[in-house]
């Protein structure tokens, strides 16, 4: 097995035991991106030389018998929304195609404090809209199970990058289903964490409210490891929330008497019947293992989608007001005026999706539509909290599918928005709510692309989700990971 | 709802050329037709008490950028001030 093929917990144990150095195993992944990426395309910016360099310092302090966290030397990669001092930050956009930040994420700094090697920033769709990774300035990423699938989005970068080994782990970003989808597609596992349990700072912003950074892993333990990791308050986001967060583990737990809820009235858009069979046959075996399970209706989700939609473009529209030629960024040439500074650079900077949400979310903030749209999406999410935190006294765990289908054709969706935010039909109730969902895959469709699951618990209960989806991934065929000829 | 793209363009700062409007259009009202349902709720219905995040007072922090480090950034900066065409005659 080569070394980028093995599970971030195996490397480290290989690691601290010295059978392997961390330059050795960047050297592997970096490999690994050499050869695969001209035709997955999950990378914008490759930062070889520093990656190498920073193995090298871990080597050495590993040598000097310094203590060293679990995630030292192991080669991470970053979507290309979280700041990495002195590295560019694009954000799949022409608008920020030569930004470099000056100063590093939150999530950044901890994974540097624990001498992670960051080997670049990863692919993404344009300010982390869309569920494709087809609205990048820089191309679209390619499913590593089928290059002529999309590896799903916004965080499709991170999930193909993972899949195929050339990173052992990333971070991504969940707005509305970000890490989740592409986790799905690629087979991997992605996490969206509670509201509010990892801060957003240096995440540059799509939706306030609604986004989370969240880690794309080769497995559960991984992802616990990589939680752990990233997880805690900060003074620099202050809607992050300081609290005593355990050490998350797996494996510590059976599944004996796990209450499982499936709201089965949500099926109804599943798509793929090979989708269904897979989901009900995990849950089959999660039942016959002693966990618990009932069907329950979770009122007002048909809102969910809509809802989503108008909140996060409307808080778009006011993140991206931000992006006017003046202070950073792309600025359009041969100006006279400094209102046709601000439509020239904004009309050229942006693409096509980005444009739409803007105006949608404009528009839904505008005179006459805002008691009418926006304010009636507060309340629906309001509601959809307050109901999903009133099912959490009676169940541990809810599960669904995460998507509807397995990955699709690159270029089926693009020119149709509608069916493209459909893609996110079972994610968004978890941002809405705040609540933390996981992604695991459980097998694969007919069609040979990974099928996954998705299960939601109460806010701050990330460590039951690790022990169901353990449990959940240790009883699933899981997909064969990555591709050896894509 | 109807979207006016030329409308919402000009509102957000953008500009659609009229063979780009036309698609717009047709998507973005496919768009207004999907959240339309939102209009059945009951605005009489009492707001429920749930946050995302507890609020709490702002404070500034000392930690900050320099000048030098955001003047790298920006498009055109000169003698401590971001440079931009004549606002005013």
């Amino acid at each position: 097995m080569q070394l980028y093929e093995m599970t971030l917990h195996q490397l480290s144990e290989m690691l601290a035991d010295k059978l392997i150095s961390s330059k050795e195993l960047t050297q592997s992944v970096l490999e690994r991106i050499q050869s695969l990426d001209s035709k997955l395309n999950a990378f914008i910016t490759v930062d070889s030389n520093g990656a190498l360099k920073q193995a090298e310092s871990v080597d050495n302090k590993r040598l000097k018998g310094d203590s060293l966290c679990v995630i030292a030397g192991i080669p991470i990669g970053l979507k290309d929304n979280i700041c990495l001092k002195n590295m560019r930050t694009t954000c799949g956009s022409k608008m920020l195609e030569n930004y470099i930040s000056p100063y590093n994420a939150t999530v950044a700094q901890k994974l540097l404090a624990a001498d992670a090697v960051i080997v670049g920033k990863l692919n993404m769709d344009e300010f982390a809209m869309g569920s494709s990774t087809e609205n990048s300035y820089f191309g679209v990423t390619r499913n590593p199970y089928d290059i002529t699938k999309v590896a799903g989005g916004s965080s499709g970068g991170c999930a193909a990058a993972v899949s195929c080994g050339e990173v052992i782990a990333a971070l991504g970003s969940d707005t509305g289903g970000s890490v989740r989808q592409p986790a799905s597609f690629c087979g991997v596992v992605g996490l969206k964490p509670t509201y509010g349990s990892v801060s957003r700072y240096g995440l540059v912003a799509f939706a306030s409210s609604l986004d989370q950074i969240g880690p794309v892993c080769k497995c559960v333990k991984d992802t616990a490891i990589m939680y752990s990791a990233i997880v805690g308050g900060d003074k620099l986001d202050m809607t992050s929330q300081n609290k005593e967060y355990p050490n998350f583990e797996v494996g510590q737990k059976d599944l004996k008497g796990l209450r499982i809820g499936l709201p089965v009235d949500m099926y109804e858009n599943i798509t793929e019947p090979d989708v269904l069979e897979r989901f009900e046959n995990a849950i089959r075996l999660l039942e016959k293992n002693g966990a618990r399970i009932r069907r329950i209706s979770i009122a007002e989700t048909g809102y969910a989608l809509p809802a989503y939609y108008v909140i996060s473009s409307a808080e778009a529209s006011s993140n991206l007001a931000r992006f006017d030629g003046v202070r950073y960024g792309f600025r359009a040439q041969n100006i006279q005026s400094i209102d046709e500074l601000f439509v020239k650079t904004r009309s050229q900077g942006f693409g096509d999706e980005c444009k739409r949400r803007i105006m949608l979310g404009t528009s839904v903030l505008s005179e006459g539509y805002y008691d009418e749209y926006y304010s009636k999406a507060v309340k629906a999410a309001k509601m959809m909290t307050h109901n999903v935190k009133q099912l959490f006294e009676s169940v541990d765990i809810i599960a669904t599918p995460t998507c509807a289908e397995t990955a699709f054709d690159i270029g089926k969706k693009v020119d149709d928005p509608v069916k493209m935010y459909n893609s996110d039909i079972f994610t968004v109730l978890a941002n809405l709510t705040g609540v933390p969902a996981i992604s695991v895959p459980c097998g694969c469709a007919g069609n040979g692309l990974p099928v996954g699951i998705q299960l939601m618990a109460d806010s701050f209960c990330e460590q039951t989700l690790f022990d169901a989806a353990y449990w959940l991934e240790s009883l699933v065929n899981a997909p064969e990971r990555g591709c050896e000829d894509v | 709802m109807k979207i006016d793209v030329k409308r919402a363009a000009q509102l957000s700062k953008l500009n659609i050329s009229d063979n780009k409007a036309k698609s717009f259009e047709k998507q973005m009202n496919d768009i207004a037709q999907m959240i339309s349902v939102l209009s059945q709720i009951n605005n009489d219905i009492s707001d429920t008490d749930e946050r995302r995040a507890e609020l709490r007072a702002d404070q500034p922090h000392e930690q900050s950028l320099s000048q030098q480090q955001i003047m790298q950034n920006a498009p055109a900066f000169s003698n401590g001030v971001f440079c931009v065409p004549k606002t005013v005659d």
